[in-house]
């Protein structure tokens, strides 16, 4: 027995470790750049000292700013329609018989696997023979077809899994359909369609490939920004607009843990300790 | 005036022929039960009145009204779920106001009303609850008052009792009785268990893959089964092979050592016709005997050329159950049970002799077509 007992701690050890290496892994770059954004030094030279110049130049002379709020719009408005058209297609898919609906999915999931690349180079091709070629909305149909699989899988596999019941006794208490997507199926699949909202957001934002692609000559978005910036070297600046960002991203994650839409809630992994 | 109308519904899924032209009555104010084995249809029956399913054909009518195409949200029928159905998202007295809600009644009513029917089915404070946070028992009585809340002329309830323990089920089962007299719904309830539907019912209609089998009160049902498939549904009674033996006029069925006088069933004239009885053990009465005049009365019977009623069992195991006791014992080569209060079974044992008595009435008779449905 005591033999046994040793070799669980032995394990638990291994995994202790391994979790601590990943973490670092994970966390350790975001927090390099977050120093780096404080460091007087513009190649990253220790011993780092304080300075706040950066900050300032991002919010002066800094063209780094207009890019990053055109990508956060550009990026918002796709990702809500993306969230939208994610509702739609799950509640309709669910109504279709079994075949159907199992072609349609496996249709869906074609995009999840295909390089970015590869699409945006297809997306123009298509694009220009359309008409529109590079322009803001092959840019947003290129973007939203990259990013509504996802939000539609995350909110069909929700919409699927869910309890069909109370939709139902909502319809025998006399609610219309609307009402009861409104009053009932909406709250039940929220926390999804949340989470497939902020994923979309995420994808848009970073998609550099399509947008580099699909862009009009003279807009740029913070990543193709950034992309050309840092060919002509390192520019503190970035560290000081990404640690930004990463401060809204944790502050976001933080709101949503409060009013309780931790990770369980919105990607369906259970939490100890609680049940369904 | 809430009668339901029932007119030759059928519904089949594929190839799956769930129900076979149904027809049946709801009489106002009635409750009415559908009782059957699992998969017999019940509850694909109880969402073709709610509206939540449509049947391939016939109608459903209301007080007079055909609703077959009514949608169902202006339906205005209540519904118990079989799970439930709650409303995960609201609190408890959300799910009960719900109703209301929809129906743009004024805040200061809905409060009187969920406070009103929150007490009848006996909720105390659990208004500001999550749905999560309640147990079993105190979901089925929010369901329950979500569906009156609206106060519908009909109430569908879908074995709302199924995942409570025995006594909660016992509180229910009165609970929703007596709600049910006193707001005067026409009610139609489903289960799977005989003695609910007994203890509950105005009516029965007994299920069998999707057919009626038997529709009467309870105490009809119980007493004058009309099939061997009723009778072993409602109180699993003793069920014997027999052959129908015609001596001077009257019938007797006689089985492998036993042989008892019947009424025999409607449409059999002729001699030795292979029979089925069931006799409930509660109906059975007995007297103890001893051994010689057991084998005497067994030995008269194999001697005689005609019929000669005798019914002897030897005890084989005696179980108490509480009120009362089961006896198992062997009629000639057949097992039968008998069932007494246990004060008359404390000095029998194992081994023992019993003269059965048995009124004529209180054996039924089926043709073996019938046994055959019962096994199936
Ligand atoms: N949506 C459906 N699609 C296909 N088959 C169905 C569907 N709903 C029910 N069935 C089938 O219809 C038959 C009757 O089902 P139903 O739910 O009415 O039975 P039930 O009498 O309520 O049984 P239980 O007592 O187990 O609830 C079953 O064989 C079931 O498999
Ligand atoms: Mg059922």
């Amino acid at each position: 027995m005591p033999k046994n007992r040793r070799k669980i701690s032995g394990t638990r050890v291994f995994f202790t470790v391994w979790i601590i290496l990943t973490m670092v892994f994970l966390f350790f770059p975001i927090a390099q750049i977050i120093l780096m954004s404080f460091n007087t030094s513009v190649y990253g030279r220790l011993p780092i000292v304080f300075t706040t110049q950066w900050y300032v130049k991002l919010f002066t002379t800094s063209k780094l700013l207009g890019a990053a709020g055109f990508s956060l719009g550009f990026s918002l408005v796709v990702s809500l329609v993306s969230a939208v058209l994610g509702i739609m297609a799950s509640l309709a898919l669910r109504k279709f018989p079994t075949r159907l609906n199992n072609i349609f999915n496996t249709l869906m999931d074609v995009p999840l696997m295909i390089p970015w690349l590869v699409q945006a180079v297809s997306l123009l091709l298509l694009f220009s023979f359309v008409g529109i070629g590079r322009s803001i909305p092959s840019m947003f149909l290129g973007c939203l077809a990259a990013v509504m699989p996802h939000s539609f899988m995350l909110t069909y596999s929700r919409v699927m899994t869910m309890d069909p019941y109370p939709e139902e006794a909502g319809r025998t208490l006399g609610a219309t359909p609307f009402q009861v997507f409104r009053d009932i199926t909406f709250r039940m699949i929220f926390p999804a369609v949340l989470a497939g909202w902020l994923m979309s957001f995420v994808l848009c934002f970073n998609c550099f490939s399509l947008q580099y692609y699909l862009a009009p000559f003279g807009t740029y978005t913070l990543p193709m920004k950034i992309f050309t910036l840092i060919r002509s070297g390192s520019k503190p600046d970035m560290n000081a607009l990404a640690t930004i960002m990463v401060g809204i991203t944790f502050a976001i994650i933080l709101i949503l843990n409060k009013i309780g839409f931790g990770a369980d809630q919105l990607f369906g992994a259970p939490r100890r300790g609680e049940k369904e | 005036m809430a009668e339901i109308l029932i007119q030759n519904i059928s519904k089949s899924f594929g190839k799956n022929k769930v129900l076979d032209d149904l027809s049946f009555e709801v009489k106002d104010k009635h409750f009415l039960t559908l009782l059957g084995p699992s998969g017999c249809g019940k509850t694909t029956l109880l969402r073709i009145i709610a509206g939540l399913e449509y049947s391939d054909t016939g109608s459903v009518i209301v007080g007079g009204k055909d609703i077959t195409n009514v949608p169902v949200e202006k339906r205005n029928i209540g519904v118990v779920f079989q799970n439930y159905a709650l409303i995960p998202n609201m609190t408890v007295f959300n799910n009960i106001a719900y109703g209301l809600k929809i129906r743009k009644v004024d805040r200061q009513t809905i409060q009187e009303k969920v406070e009103y029917y929150a007490a009848l089915v006996g909720l105390g404070d659990l208004q500001g609850r999550k749905i999560g946070q309640l147990s079993g028992g105190q979901q089925q009585r929010v369901a329950l008052a979500r569906a009156l809340i609206i106060e519908p002329p009909i109430l569908l309830l879908d074995e709302p009792l199924s995942a409570l323990d025995r006594k909660i089920r016992g509180e229910m089962q009165y609970e929703i009785r007596r709600i049910q007299q006193e707001v005067g719904i026409t009610t139609v309830f489903v289960t799977h268990d005989q003695e609910e539907a007994m203890t509950m019912s105005d009516e029965i209609v007994l299920m069998h893959k999707g057919r009626i089998e038997q529709l009467d009160t309870p105490e009809q049902i119980y007493n004058h089964p009309i099939s061997l498939y009723s009778s072993d549904f409602l109180g699993k009674a003793n069920t014997l092979d027999a052959t129908l033996d015609y001596e001077n006029g009257k019938a007797y069925a006689v089985g492998d050592g036993w042989c008892f006088p019947v009424v025999p069933p409607a449409g059999i004239e002729e001699d030795l016709e292979d029979i089925c009885l069931a006799i409930r053990g509660e109906q059975i009465e007995f007297e103890q005997i001893t051994e010689e005049e057991a084998l005497a009365a067994r030995a008269a019977m194999d001697a005689a050329e005609e019929p000669v009623p005798t019914a002897v069992a030897q005890i084989e195991t005696v179980v108490f159950t509480g009120e009362v006791c089961r006896i198992s014992a062997k009629m000639g080569a057949d097992d039968i049970t008998i069932a007494c209060i246990n004060t008359r079974a404390e000095s029998l044992r194992p081994g023992m002799y019993l003269k059965l008595i048995v009124p004529k009435d209180r054996i039924h008779c089926f043709r073996l077509g019938d046994s055959e449905k019962a096994r199936s």
